[in-house]
């Protein structure tokens, strides 16, 4: 696998240099062949298309002959990315772009397609009967797929890359009917979404392994049973005639739900067990909304009643920035901004205001909500990081804001430093070779989310700028055994390299 | 415990009607392939509320014998939505027309209520191309990318039950579906697939919506078989291409040498022409519905055509696009106060756009640039209990009052809204929209003998003249005081009717006439009207 590295920074090298090269005189043109990246063997009657960046540039395609090859002729100079494709192969990873010179001749282009992976398996109740259109989720370190199961409680994932793979199933989703109301001594029996092989939590999952062209059957998923319970309760302070819902959710699990709110009421029926944060955002026809702040439940075996879920109008936070020693050159400031928005609590109340720093360092930011927001920088420098924040005379840790009202007069006065920490690093695979993953870094505290997240490069290179000192924990998204923790002192510049095992 | 508990939180919504009208349905769950008692079905009865949101559900689970029972259930009309795995439940038509709804009296519980499930069928094969290889789009695809929808299979029952339910294929390009066992028609939506074209080119042409076994034509479709507790396999369908159409035409109005762009919106399209020396010509158009219109100019001297609506189904000439000088749109509210009027799209759901304008205090608006175009106008806020009187054109009538009022409850900001069509004016144009002030109908609903208290009912104006079965025009939610306001109304005559969920049917028939038995009342302009309602209930609409 390291060789696949060197490969692409040769190829494009080479790309660069034959394309440089070409006389004056001829057609663009470009050939190569497609390769199986495991065998090395030549992959017949795949196709390849050559895509300009621009939606009005032309496109070209070619299909491999038998003997894998391919040509393309009459391209119009300018840059493209390049795809193969082929039945039961992937794209390991993105070629890289072509770059097209005016009559330039490229030659040999090595393309490789991965064969695919496929997990078929049965989702089953806990008596053993199949369960029919159960939502089945692959979840790997750098891939998600969705099937359903059929009549037979059958799924099937094909197009699979090689890697360690947990399921997920979900029993057919009618989960806001109320509980069954029974008077003949039976119970409604009702599941929750389960892990591979019948674990309510991932951190009970055992993982599905499967190498580039494997296939693997007989999956068994048990659904696991759940008590069916009742998560209510009412909103104050909407606007007469909105409509609008609460969302229920469980960070750990990454499980939504929607009540819409009638007559000031929601209620949740057949949440999963688990940790939610209960939020409320109204939409914003006239450009305000509305937002509670929000409440934190466990959902286990017992209703969870009258919650209380207060809207208020959303508001304008003023304030100033202030540099902690030399502040950067004012050029690299003229895009500056302060960004106040919430750690995101599910798909549809996601809630961020931006406020343009002026040139004596005020700004001012609109479309705030009550709740926990987190304020960063937006078009700074980036070793720049928030070192604390006051708003009014009260001191805000974190560089995290929780207010339960409008501040009204009080001035945010946030202090920026420009020795901001670093972290850099490299995701490896089970074998020591790089991989892609998306990492996230978040801070070291028992509520906390991703602040920062980025995908590793295809040498599974990661790297967060402008960090406050203090502990974080850096990790793979979706494998918790990967993290890993660290402390960074200011100014710092650390290293840490992940594993992406389970 | 939890199941207690959640039961106690169920009994106390319900509890004033278990009080009032208790009652009880019991009865047997039969297989109806072998005829003989079917276990383990979940016997579900639902109440639901208008907006179609469950609010209480009744089970109860079938014994060895496929005997249920449930008891005490109030009295009043559920959806009974019997569940088994690998069984449909599909009411018979034999005895009048099909229903879901069950209607449960208060002095004669159901005892012998039997209930007939129907083994599924299974129908599976592949979706094919023209190769006979299995379809499915392959796309590259970036990392943690979630995968998209793959194509699927549609099922189209014969019977006029319409479409039945669609399944995915999975990633071998084959489906399977269980269905209830009838005669059906199977087609397929596939995705546009790139085709690569001789000249090295790449070329987008979608395949058609296909019908078993290889058709387009919906007439050439072969009907399949499903039959009960069987599978019927190896229904292969073989894709074909969509035929495609050109379209060609002329746009007039824009200068020599002026930039022109065509629109063209179609199934799946969406292509910008360009129209060179006052001509324009597009290729590839699959069958469907179009909107087209024309743009031309830059920035402020930017002149629009009115937008086409047209079907293609061949080879299509000779399409005129005149780009018109936006006009001046002025007017006068008179009735709203503090009022805003807006232009957006003509269709109540789209709102790609919208052009507002404030009203004056004297009540004058203006719109200095408008493309001729229909729209549709909305007023807003207007005071309570208002409705759009009129709207004049340049001195004409532009419409009867033909959009419904829509007032959320204590709405603060209630808009009104009636469609406008610009598309023939010329010159300036004046509106002149009157805002009168409504009739308000308010007071108590009861049933039986009680308030109702559950938030369950509402109340439904509608029209002395309106089409029989047609939606009411104005309603209300009844509060759980058991108090209701309708605002808003037109003057005018109108039956009112107070429901209930407990008391809806499934049966359609009979609602107009529930609603031609209701009382009439006359409203006049600014009128505020009490009357106290009782709910109509299933055995007066049955003694009628």
């Amino acid at each position: 696998m390291p060789a696949r590295i060197s490969k692409f920074v040769l190829l494009l090298a080479v790309l660069r240099a034959v394309a440089a090269a070409q006389d004056a005189g001829k057609p663009a043109s470009l050939d190569g062949s497609v390769v199986n990246s495991i065998t090395g063997n030549p992959l017949p009657h795949a196709r390849v298309r050559l895509i300009a960046p621009e939606s009005s540039g032309k496109n070209y395609g070619a299909i491999t002959g038998d003997d894998g090859r391919f040509m393309l002729g009459s391209i119009q100079p300018g840059k493209y990315t390049i795809h193969a494709s082929l039945r039961g192969f992937l794209e390991p990873h993105r070629h890289p772009d072509v770059e097209c010179q005016p009559q330039s001749e490229t030659h040999d282009i090595r393309l490789q397609l991965a064969p695919e992976g496929v997990i078929g398996g049965r989702v089953l109740d806990s008596r053993g009967e199949p369960v029919e259109a159960a939502r089945v989720s692959a979840n790997s370190v750098n891939w998600r797929a969705f099937v359903e199961t059929d009549d037979r409680g059958e799924f099937l994932f094909t197009e699979l890359p090689a890697g360690k793979y947990f399921l997920r199933a979900q029993p057919p989703r009618d989960n806001d009917d109320p509980a069954e109301i029974r008077t003949d001594g039976t119970k409604e029996e009702w599941y929750g979404p389960t892990w591979y092989p019948n674990a309510r939590l991932k951190r009970e999952a055992a993982a599905v392994e499967i190498a580039a062209g494997a296939e693997t059957d007989g999956i068994e998923i048990r659904l696991v049973r759940i008590p069916i319970v009742r998560v209510a309760g009412s909103v104050t302070g909407a606007p007469p005639g909105m409509q609008f819902g609460v969302n229920a959710f469980d960070q750990q699990e990454d499980d939504r739900a929607y009540a819409p709110v009638r007559n000031g009421r929601f209620e949740f029926w057949r949440l999963p067990p688990g940790h939610y944060t209960i939020s409320a955002l109204t939409p914003s026809p006239d450009g305000r909304r509305f937002a509670a702040v929000p409440a934190s439940v466990d959902v286990a075996d017992s209703n969870v009643e009258n919650l209380t879920l207060a809207l208020i109008p959303e508001f304008e936070i003023a304030g100033q920035i202030e540099w902690d020693g030399t502040p950067p050159p004012a050029e690299g400031l003229r895009a500056a901004a302060v960004r106040i928005a919430a750690p995101s609590l599910g798909e549809d109340d996601a809630s961020m205001g931006d406020g343009k720093i002026g040139a004596d360092g005020s700004f001012r930011v609109a479309h705030v909500t009550v709740g926990k927001q987190q304020v960063s920088l937006a078009g700074v420098p980036d070793n720049v990081y928030v070192k604390s924040l006051r708003l009014g005379t009260a001191e805000m840790p974190e560089a995290r804001l929780d207010l339960d009202a409008d501040p009204k007069d009080a001035r945010l006065i946030v202090l920026l430093s420009t020795a901001g920490a670093e972290v850099s690093g490299i995701v490896k695979n089970d074998a020591g070779s790089p991989e892609r993953a998306e990492v996230c870094l978040l801070p070291d505290r028992a509520d906390a989310g991703c602040e920062r997240q980025m995908l590793s490069g295809q040498d599974g290179r990661f790297l967060f700028r402008g960090l406050a000192p203090g502990k974080y924990k850096l990790s793979i998204t979706g494998s918790d055994d990967s993290t890993q923790t660290l402390e960074l002192h200011e100014g710092e510049k650390a290293t840490q390299n992940l594993k992406a095992g389970k | 415990m939890i199941r207690t508990a959640a039961l106690l939180g169920s009994m106390l919504l319900i509890s004033s009607a278990v009080a009032q009208e208790p009652s009880a349905i019991a009865g047997q769950v039969m297989d109806s392939a072998t005829g003989k008692p079917l276990a383990q079905v979940d016997v579900r009865l639902t109440a639901r509320q208008s907006d179609g949101s469950r609010t209480v559900i009744y089970g109860a689970l079938s014994d060895s014998e496929g005997h249920f029972s449930i008891a005490p259930i109030p009295a009043g009309s559920y959806q009974l939505e019997p569940r088994r795995r690998g069984y449909f439940f599909v009411p018979s038509a034999k005895n009048g027309p099909p229903s879901f709804t069950v209607n449960i009296k208060a002095d004669e519980p159901l005892r012998d209520f039997r209930i007939e499930m129907t083994p599924a069928a299974i129908l599976s094969g592949r979706v094919l191309d023209e190769s006979g290889e299995p379809a499915g789009m392959r796309q590259a695809r970036v990392l943690l990318d979630v995968t998209s929808p793959k194509d699927y299979v549609l099922l189209f029952s014969i019977d006029g039950a319409g479409l039945w339910r669609g399944a995915m294929l999975n990633g071998r390009g084959e489906y399977r579906i269980s269905v209830p066992p009838g005669k059906y028609f199977l087609s397929t939506g596939a995705s546009p697939s790139d085709e690569i074209r001789s000249d090295g080119t790449l070329e987008t042409v979608p395949y058609a919506r296909t019908f078993y076994p290889s058709t387009a034509e919906g007439r050439a479709a072969a009907a399949v078989e499903a039959h009960a507790g069987e599978e019927t396999a190896g229904l292969d369908i073989r894709l074909v291409r969509n035929r495609t159409y050109s379209i060609r035409g002329t746009v007039a109005g824009a200068g020599p040498n002026a930039p022109v762009v065509v629109h063209i919106v179609g199934p799946d399209t969406f292509i910008d022409a360009s129209a060179k020396d006052g001509a324009f010509f597009a290729t590839h158009l699959v069958p469907g519905r179009y909107t087209i219109n024309a743009e031309g100019g830059e920035g402020n001297a930017k002149l629009r055509s009115p937008t086409l609506e047209l079907e293609i189904h061949e080879d299509t000439a000779n399409i005129a696009l005149m780009l018109t000088v936006p006009i001046r749109l002025s007017g006068t509210v008179s009735g709203a106060p503090g009022a805003g009027v807006r232009l957006g799209p003509p269709r109540e759901i789209d709102d790609s756009f919208a052009f507002s304008a404030p009203v004056s205090a004297d009540g004058a608006f203006e719109f200095a640039r408008v493309q001729p175009d229909r729209y549709r106008l909305t007023v807003k806020p207007v005071p309570e209990d208002s409705y759009i009187k009129s709207v004049e054109l340049n001195g004409g009538a532009v419409t009867e009052r033909t959009t419904a009022t829509v007032y959320p409850r204590n709405a603060a900001a209630p808009s009104q809204a009636v469609p406008l069509d610009l598309s023939a004016v010329a010159g300036d144009a004046k509106l002149k929209i009157v805002i009168a002030k409504g009739a308000r109908l308010s007071g108590t609903v009861e049933r039986g003998t009680e308030k109702v208290t559950d938030g369950l009912g509402f109340v439904q104006l509608f029209h002395e003249h309106a089409k029989p079965g047609s939606e009411g025009e104005l309603w209300a939610d009844v509060e759980t005081d058991g108090s209701y306001v309708v605002r808003g109304i037109p003057p005018g005559r109108y039956h009112v009717l107070a429901t209930h969920t407990l008391e809806q049917s499934g049966d359609d028939s009979a609602f107009p006439k529930m609603v031609a038995d209701s009382e009439v009342i006359e409203f006049h302009e600014g009128e505020r009207v009490t009357k106290d309602l009782k709910v109509a209930s299933a055995d007066a609409r049955k003694n009628k």
